[in-house]
């Protein structure tokens, strides 16, 4: 009965929205390197040795964003919320520390390729999904907590 | 009660106030704050300076608000601050009609939320602390839809009357408030049932024809041809030509992301609120926007305001919601003394998943799309150019020999300014009056001619590209300043040559 519940709880209320999160972040990932197999930057008009550096932050940013995706999606709660939580607050240090000396950010590269709102609008994206990974892991992390109390 | 509970509206109301008046001391004297500023300062202004020659202006909007701002500049002095108090204060009347309407359901949290959305939409701020038509209007049509909101179980017969009337009067600052209509019929429906509202008719369409009428009466003019037919025609020549319809690219794109989605649980929210009454005059008034866009051409993004307003209602209807439901969620509501039904029962997991993804949602959008959009338009409000000095010279020169010039309407404020107008019939000079077919640029010259015009500042891409003005132009004016942006001419003297093409002070 307890292992029914927990699992009707993995995929209902708080517990589901955790999983899409794991998904999607699963998916960014994913993307990325798909990027990097088909030989591209990940930043379109980067060329040269800019590139060959770009791709290399794109390889580690998909590996791990498909590591850290897959544990969201694996873990029980609340360990997958708190993990949401900390790779969401992770991205937001990112997009607001993020030194112009390493050039374009890559978090939306294997992505922003498919439209144009995305490519027209990356800097709002990249804030967008940041911010959400880190409330829906904060805020789903608070309602576990308190079933588990 | 929750600390986001019953009748804290009053609260998130004076929030709201508060950033209104901080808006206002910032941008009080600033000439152009909204888009169409131009335009109503000067109509204003001349209402002021030449209030015997209204009649004779052609005026696709109604009259209400530059008569009534033009007594207040006569009161108070001239200048933008008194029409952009006006504004503003539409705007604070606006949002306590909002926080009464929603009394017990909007709270102050979905209050302020309501406004942040609405502040976060590229260029709305610059409405609400504008001079313009549009928001004035709308704010008063709320506040019709507010005065239906009694307090006791019954309201009395002069209630509705004096809806009726605000509605009246909110038409004749712009005829588009009556987009809010269905928004009104909906809150009356759900806050009295339909009997009650039927009862409700009569008295408030006797207070709308006794308020319109008015208004009618005491207008300069009052002409469908202008107020409507000039709509219409230009909107039929305008979908034949391509480069007209540029105006109306991109309407409701990415900049309003946040309000939409907010807008869309809003709605999704409704029935967990048990159809809250000030939801049901947002979605009227959404109803209306999309009846109205369905049949009209919205010029402009700032028509999106129509959309803008009621989806923000629902956002911050979506967004109380959800932290009410997170309040139950996390506290131990359920165990004590409850005073309403919500706190009562703890919310099922479905919709505390609902209150997580709305909150979430609408936050990170705001985050990405929206706060970005509220910096960059306070930093539009504070970096509005001042008026041109060449062109304000040549103006004050002439305005102690003349009355009249001609200008285009980015220099409309250096009119004002100096104290000099177009020639009445000239003073509305829209594209859209061209489009219409209720003016051509052989009807421009001949005015200018019979006014004997002294001075005027046209742009080449406009006036001098049309073969009829340019050759008057050049007959009987002389250039005095040629710049990037425009060239300033001024009549010939009697007697004196024609131009030869040389002489010309470039610039300066």
């Amino acid at each position: 009965m307890l292992g029914s519940s927990r699992w009707t709880q993995r995929w209902t209320g708080v517990g589901a929205l955790v999983l899409l999160a794991g998904c999607l972040l699963t998916g960014l990932g994913l993307a990325k390197l798909a990027t990097v197999v088909h030989g591209e930057s990940g930043a379109p008009g980067v060329t040269g040795a800019q590139a060959g550096q770009l791709q290399n932050r794109v390889l580690v940013q998909g590996i791990g964003e498909t590591i850290v995706g897959l544990a969201i999606v694996l873990l029980p709660a609340p360990w997958n919320s708190v993990t949401l939580t900390i790779a969401g607050a992770g991205f937001l240090v990112g997009q607001i520390l993020w030194p112009s000396s390493l050039g374009p950010c890559p978090c939306l590269a294997g992505v922003e390729t498919w439209a144009a709102w995305i490519r027209d609008y990356k800097a709002e994206w990249r804030m967008t999904l940041a911010t959400w990974f880190f409330l829906v892991g904060a805020l789903s992390w608070r309602s576990a907590w308190r079933k588990e109390g | 009660m929750t600390g986001v509970g019953k009748r804290s509206e009053w609260w998130g109301w004076l929030v709201v106030v508060l950033c209104l008046a901080a808006g206002y001391l910032t941008t009080r004297n600033l000439p152009r704050v909204g888009p169409d500023d131009s335009w109503e300062l000067l109509k204003i202004h001349f209402a002021v300076r030449h209030a015997d020659q209204l009649p004779r202006v052609w005026n696709d909007q109604p009259w209400l608000h530059t008569l009534l701002n033009a007594r207040l500049c006569q009161w108070f002095g001239e200048g933008p601050h008194m029409p952009r108090l006006f504004t503003v204060v539409s705007m604070a009347a606006m949002w306590a009609a909002i926080a009464w309407m929603g009394r017990g359901t909007l709270g102050a949290v979905g209050l302020v939320g309501a406004a942040l959305l609405m502040a976060s939409v590229p260029r709305d701020l610059l409405l609400i602390f504008s001079i313009m038509l549009e928001p004035a209007a709308w704010a008063w049509a709320v506040v019709a839809a507010g005065l239906l909101s009694g307090a006791g179980p019954r309201l009395r017969p002069w209630q509705p009357f004096l809806s009726g009337a605000v509605m009246g009067a909110a038409m004749h600052l712009k005829l588009t408030a009556v987009i809010t209509a269905p928004g009104l019929v909906l809150y009356s429906w759900r806050r009295w049932g339909f009997r009650e509202s039927l009862r409700l008719l009569l008295p408030w369409l006797a207070g709308w024809v006794a308020s319109f009428g008015l208004w009618a009466r005491l207008s300069p003019n009052f002409r469908w041809d202008w107020l409507l037919g000039s709509h219409w025609m230009a909107n039929q020549h305008a979908s034949a030509d391509p480069a007209t319809m540029e105006y109306v690219r991109g309407f409701l794109g990415p900049n309003v992301l946040v309000v939409v989605v907010a807008g869309g649980f809003g709605l999704l929210t409704l029935r967990a609120l048990q159809w809250p009454a000030v939801g049901m005059f947002a979605v009227g008034t959404l109803l209306g926007a999309l009846a109205f866009k369905a049949i009209a051409t919205l010029w402009w993004w700032y028509y999106e305001y129509q959309f803008v307003l009621p989806l923000s209602i629902l956002g911050g209807l979506a967004l109380v919601h959800a932290v009410r439901v997170l309040q139950a969620h996390w506290s131990d509501a359920t165990k004590g003394p409850a005073p309403d039904r919500a706190d009562r029962t703890p919310p099922a997991p479905k919709a505390v998943a609902f209150a997580v993804l709305t909150l979430s949602t609408v936050a990170a959008l705001w985050a990405g799309f929206g706060a970005g959009r509220l910096v960059g338009n306070v930093n539009m409000l504070l970096t509005r150019g001042g008026p041109d000095p060449i062109v304000l010279e040549h103006m004050r020169a002439t305005a102690r020999s003349n009355v009249w010039c001609y200008a285009p309407v980015d220099y409309y404020v250096e009119m004002c300014l100096a104290g000099i107008f177009p020639p009445p019939e000239l003073l509305v000079l829209p594209r859209k009056r061209f489009l219409s077919g209720q003016i051509s640029w052989q009807d421009v010259v001949v005015c200018l001619e019979s006014n004997q015009v002294d001075l005027l500042v046209v742009r080449r891409e406009v006036e001098k590209a049309d073969p009829t003005f340019s050759s008057w132009l050049m007959q009987h004016c002389v250039p005095l300043e040629v710049t990037e942006r425009m060239e300033i001419w001024r009549r010939r003297a009697p007697g004196e040559p024609p131009w030869d093409g040389k002489d010309t002070r470039l610039g300066r």
